[in-house]
């Protein structure tokens, strides 16, 4: 049964419209600013699992720190890894205590998140390729660090290529 | 065909003239003319919601991120006017029938279609900067902003589906939060504080307007319907109950059981035509809902399929009396056919053989018919007596 509308204000219901597209703006606009005051760094990564790197539409991986595991001094979800060195550069890491973090930082992650399972989205056809790639190079990934402990992914490398420039011509062949 | 039919009978009757009989049917065949139009408008709204979330996941390559991030908002842009559009043109009261529907699906596929865009772009957003936050995460940002939007839906079937939406990703999120946090005694609170979801919600329901009487209906329909099932699951811990800590189990039984009073206590004004007896249904039909859902779990008693079948058609009889008392004809006839699967499963459960199936199946049909013939002699009096509303007492 159609109810007769109540009055509403046309100009709610261009607000109502548009505000999807607004938020979604906003989202676009933090990201890109995100990325653009985050402090870059080059972390080599390896496959969570060898025989199963793809999954769906996105490889899976782990960063490869080269720190030892965390002193009693923190622990758990109060650990986190201090970076050091030039922007785009492999960072010397350690563990220190999330509160209080020395001076001398680039950038100071969550522990907790930064030893996590990553994942790295990848067009549909080009996952096989890069999977195979991976095996095969060695390879790392722009990690953007922000002031907040989190980060994101930027572009992967294939033996310091942009991976696109070694899978892409490979693709063209077959 | 079936209305036809009707028409045909009620005027043999004399309760329509044939002129009468006459007008209903052209009213009913403009209002139904553009089904199949209303039909494929919504298919081909929900197939550009999903292809552009296809879209999107094939991370499709062929243009820069930030080329793709634009015609995004380009694409949204259009959609959103375009949804603005569909919400001013409100159809007039001397506009057609079949073309006041039309206009209502098409604002109905505009608004499914820039949920589709929105989420399809939240996770262009985080496929560009690789942010591999949580899907979760998405799906309530994907609720939250386009919760305005989807109020000026006229769908009750769209609510039920956006309803459901909304808790199964507060409830993840929940889950999410709480799992690495919590101790068993705290998921067990967790799991008897589940039901009382559904009884707020229908108490959420009541305060609603007039103007969203869809949203008003889902809510109501999602509510009793979720109930029920909690209930209904309830019994089957008759069949096999871990022991739990009782101190969370009771602190959720009886959060419920004061939700469950005030939402009844609260609406217990619109059960005032009822008489007294009929009240009583609503009662007895919540209460035992109730211990349905918590008391098989805190008796402990396991291996009792006795007991599931026993609880489980009383719960639906209850409910079945309360749905007669409140003139749900449907309710009541879903009510008694679940019975009647219950009792079937009785005999699959409880007769090996085929003599005992046999004899069993040849005394409980003899009683159904006698149950049947009183009820025929007696409906009036039987109806009267459980507080049926008099022109309401079921054949």
């Amino acid at each position: 049964m159609n109810v007769p509308e109540a009055e509403t204000s046309a100009r709610m219901k261009w607000v109502a419209a548009f505000i999807p597209v607004v938020c979604v703006a906003l989202l676009m606009v933090r990201g890109e600013v995100r990325s653009a005051a985050s402090k870059k760094y080059l972390i080599p990564i390896t496959g969570y699992d060898p025989r199963d790197l793809l999954h769906g539409q996105y490889i899976r991986f782990r960063f490869k720190w080269g720190v030892e595991a965390p002193t009693s001094s923190c622990e758990g979800p109060r650990c986190c890894l201090c970076l050091r060195g030039d922007e785009m550069t492999r960072p010397e890491v350690e563990y220190v205590g999330c509160e209080a973090p020395p001076d001398t930082c680039g950038a100071v992650l969550s522990g907790v998140e930064a030893t996590r399972r990553q994942r790295y989205l990848v067009p549909e056809h080009a996952g096989h390729a890069l999977e195979a790639e991976l095996r095969d190079r060695d390879a790392s990934v722009e990690v953007q660090c922000s002031g907040d402990g989190s980060f994101a992914l930027g572009e992967l490398y294939l033996d310091g290529q942009p991976w696109r420039e070694i899978v892409y011509p490979a693709l063209q062949f077959h | 065909m079936t209305r036809a039919k009707n028409l045909v009978r009620w005027v043999a009757q004399g309760l329509l003239s044939e002129a009468q009989a006459d007008a209903i049917e052209k009213y009913e065949a403009g209002r139904t003319k553009d089904t199949g139009l209303k039909v494929f408008t919504r298919i081909g709204a929900l197939a550009i919601a999903i292809g552009i979330i296809s879209l999107v996941a094939s991370n499709w390559d062929a243009i820069p991120p930030r080329l793709k991030l634009s015609l995004d908002l380009l694409v949204g842009i259009s959609f959103a006017g375009f949804a603005a559009r569909q919400l001013l043109a409100t159809p007039t009261p001397t506009s057609e029938t079949s073309v006041a529907s039309l206009s209502i699906a098409w604002r109905e596929a505009a608004i499914v279609i820039m949920l589709g865009w929105t989420a399809a772009s939240i996770a262009l957003i985080s496929q560009v900067f690789q942010l591999g936050g949580h899907a979760i995460d998405a799906a309530l940002t994907v609720l939250v902003v386009t919760t305005p939007l989807a109020l000026y839906s006229r769908s009750r079937a769209f609510y039920v589906f956006w309803l459901l939406a909304w808790q199964a990703t507060l409830g993840g999120e929940l889950v999410r939060l709480m799992e690495e946090r919590l101790v068993e005694a705290e998921v067990v609170l967790l799991v008897a504080l589940a039901p009382a979801v559904p009884v707020v919600l229908a108490g959420l329901a009541s305060t609603l307007k007039r103007r969203h009487a869809a949203l008003r209906a889902a809510t109501e329909w999602l509510a009793v319907t979720e109930w029920l099932l909690a209930a209904s699951i309830g019994t089957l811990f008759f069949y096999q109950s871990d022991s739990i800590d009782m101190t969370y189990w009771s602190l959720g039984a009886a959060t419920t059981a004061a939700s469950l009073i005030a939402v009844i206590g609260w609406r217990l004004p619109v059960f005032a035509g009822l008489p007294a007896r009929g009240r009583i249904s609503v009662i007895v039909a919540a209460t035992l809902s109730w211990a349905c859902v918590y008391l098989p779990v805190a008796i402990g008693v396991d291996d009792a399929g006795f007991l599931n079948a026993l609880s489980f058609c009383a719960l639906w009889l209850a409910v079945a009396w309360a749905a007669a008392a409140l003139r749900w004809r449907r309710v009541v006839n879903i009510a008694t056919h679940v019975v009647g699967l219950r009792l079937v499963i009785v005999y699959i459960e409880l007769f090996a053989d085929l003599l005992t199936t046999g004899i069993g199946l040849i005394i409980s049909g003899a009683l159904l018919l006698l149950a049947v013939r009183v009820w025929m002699k007696q409906r009036h009096r039987i109806g009267r007596w459980l507080g049926l509303p008099d022109e309401e007492t079921p054949a």
